[in-house]
């Protein structure tokens, strides 16, 4: 399983937000750290499939990701998770899972389940405009491993979380990362410290770092910081 | 399944549900007070008749005055009225025909003015020579060979054309019924104000497209394995679901009371009685149809137009501006005097269709080729053209244009 980025660019008219970058991903855990408007999103987005790169190509096993069978093994949790007010936890994660294209049982048994690890079991029938931004985020964390996705993208996915739900969070993808690439985008660093096998940052559009947690060092922040400063 | 939470996306907004009560309550009232604010007054006995009562009054008149207009009884009524030295210009002479011919009266006028006169002249019935009848059906035809022999500034009509139009008018099936059409002109105006549930329509489909975009959904419907392709068509679908059947709970609910209420006698008259110079062979019931028909196609037009729009806007108050200026600012725009085509591209205009027997009335024609069509039937194929182009590059501005950006 690999996720090929090769010489990936996106510009918007005089400014380019994502610089020729290449990489190859394996299963595991990812972190892109980065500061705001470093790219983090626009790569992101180019890597699912739903932003069209100005130049370069990003496959999948082969497959460009433009193609419909790449979305069947994609989770997605953008970084401003929208909603829609009135609809119940439950009756926004059976929608999500129509668009994934799970069969109608199957879907009731997964809402279930994850409605239950992400601990919105009792708030499932109440309309999302009545959640809490922590609720919000845990159901969109939901949303995004519906279809047991082997690519999963986290753009920012801890933004609202308590400590405690954070640690709940990283458990899970840490599990997840077992068997699939994960791609945590934030600009966090303690989000990324404890479960991420590989560190990318990223900086004017461009990786500056490209190294596994080992050659980090100890104190990944003070390293983060090193290359920001 | 997917359209199911798109029709719940729809219901589940206050404004929308606002909308659509405020768009049938005008419905209701519209269709309710012509029938009950419906009044007939006789001037000679001093009796006034108000609603279900008047329209009653006015078809049982009609049914007794005769059951075919023939030639004769025609001659008969234009010789009465020369003989009564009555000025049908005064309202005494005016009230006293009325009392005595009913709705016939202003019928037989129109039918002696030229076609676009719309001044009401009844001193012209006076001037009619009888010398060999009233030639009722021959100045049908000649009514309609003077219109378009006229010279019009933007262009005249091609010998084709005018062959066409008078062929058209001589066909049409004579001696006409008789009888009132007051109910089935109230079914008409029903289905003409369906215009103002486009309205309606246009608030709760807006944002369709542009609300994902809005609300930050847009990136998660697109990452999903049916969010560039299927999700489009089923919200397409329920769009038209939702527009379809609104309107047409709607008609029901007005065509059920008024129904109950005055009944639907009249179906089989022929439309020659809105204006004998009509030239589409129809009776009053085909004609509701062909109306029915032109509505269900401009709803389809208008539903795939806001959803084209939303697509490419972006933002549900951009789309609805510019939807409801397409839909409104052709009312405001007058007809030309220099251009043809500028003409028969603005009657082609949704407001302008809401009129379905000034739209018979227009001898506007179409050619394509050698083929001449009239109005009506060309609404019907260019709206479906146009809405037919929009459906095959819906998912191009959804989708498309969100990848781009």
């Amino acid at each position: 399983m690999e996720l090929v980025l090769d010489r990936v660019s996106k510009q918007y008219q005089n400014k380019i937000a994502v610089d020729r970058i290449s990489m190859t991903l394996q299963p595991g855990v990812i972190g892109l750290l980065g500061e705001n408007g470093a790219g983090k999103t626009t790569l992101m987005r180019m890597v699912c499939g739903i932003l069209m790169p100005s130049g370069g190509t990003i496959t999948f096993d082969g497959r460009d990701v433009s193609e419909e069978m790449y979305r069947d093994v994609l989770g997605y949790l953008p970084q401003d998770f929208g909603y829609y007010p009135n609809f119940t936890g439950r009756d926004f994660l059976m929608y999500m899972s129509a668009l994934k294209g799970i069969e109608k049982s199957a879907a009731k048994r997964k809402c279930e389940e994850l409605l239950q690890i992400v601990n919105l079991e009792e708030a499932a029938n109440k309309k999302i405009k009545t959640y809490s931004g922590g609720m919000k985020q845990r159901l969109g964390i939901a949303q995004a491993v519906l279809n047991n996705p082997k690519i999963l993208i986290l753009d920012e996915p801890t933004a609202g979380l308590d400590p405690k739900e954070r640690v709940r969070f990283r458990n899970l993808i840490a599990e997840l990362g077992k068997d699939s690439i994960v791609i945590l985008s934030t600009h966090i660093v303690s989000d990324v410290e404890q479960i991420a096998d590989r560190i990318l940052m990223m900086k004017s559009g461009q990786i500056i770092f490209d190294g596994s947690r080992k050659d980090v060092g100890a104190d990944l922040e003070a390293f983060y910081l090193s290359n920001f400063s | 399944m997917i359209f199911r939470y798109e029709l719940k996306k729809i219901f589940q907004k206050k404004t929308n549900l606002i909308a659509m009560l405020v768009g049938y309550v005008i419905l209701l009232i519209t269709t309710v007070y012509p029938v009950i604010g419906e009044t007939e007054y006789l001037y000679e006995q001093d009796i006034e008749y108000q609603g279900v009562e008047a329209i009653r009054f006015n078809e049982d008149f009609a049914k007794n005055q005769t059951e075919v207009l023939t030639e004769d009884y025609v001659t008969a009524v234009l010789a009465e009225i020369q003989e009564s030295n009555m000025d049908p210009n005064t309202d005494e002479g005016y009230l006293a025909f009325n009392d005595s011919y009913g709705n016939l009266f202003n019928y037989l006028v129109k039918s002696y003015q030229p076609i676009g006169d719309d001044e009401h002249r009844p001193e012209l019935l006076m001037d009619v020579d009888l010398t060999q009848g009233a030639q009722f059906y021959e100045r049908r035809v000649q009514r309609v060979r003077d219109f378009v022999n006229q010279d019009f500034s933007f262009g005249n009509y091609s010998e084709d054309e005018k062959e066409y139009w008078i062929k058209k008018a001589e066909s049409v099936k004579t001696p006409f019924v008789w009888g009132d059409t007051f109910v089935l002109k109230q079914y008409d105006t029903v289905i003409a104000l369906a215009f103002y549930l486009l309205f309606v329509l246009i608030i709760c489909l807006s944002g369709t497209f542009s609300a994902e975009h809005e609300k930050g959904t847009a990136g998660i419907l697109l990452s999903t394995r049916h969010g560039q392709r299927r999700l489009v068509y089923e919200k397409g679908l329920a769009a038209y679901i939702f527009g379809f059947s609104y309107v047409i709970v709607g008609y029901l609910i007005s065509f059920l009371w008024l129904g109950v209420t005055i009944g639907a006698k009249g179906i089989h008259l022929p439309v020659q009685l809105l204006d004998s110079a009509i030239c589409h062979s129809m009776n009053m019931g085909q004609f509701l149809l062909l109306q029915m028909l032109i509505s269900m196609v401009v709803i389809f037009f208008e539903v795939t137009l806001v959803l084209f729009v939303s697509a490419f806007t972006k933002t549900t108050m951009g789309t609805m501006s510019l939807i409801l200026a397409g839909l409104i600012i052709p009312a405001f725009i007058p007809f030309s005097k220099g251009s043809r085509l500028f003409n028969h591209v603005l009657a082609l205009a949704i407001v302008r269709m809401v009129d379905l027997k000034g739209c018979l009335m227009s001898f506007l024609d179409y050619r394509i080729g050698p083929v001449i069509l009239d109005l009506p039937t060309t609404t019907i194929l260019v709206h479906l053209a146009a809405t037919g182009i929009l459906l095959i590059f819906l998912r191009k501005a959804f989708v498309k244009r969100a990848l781009r950006s």
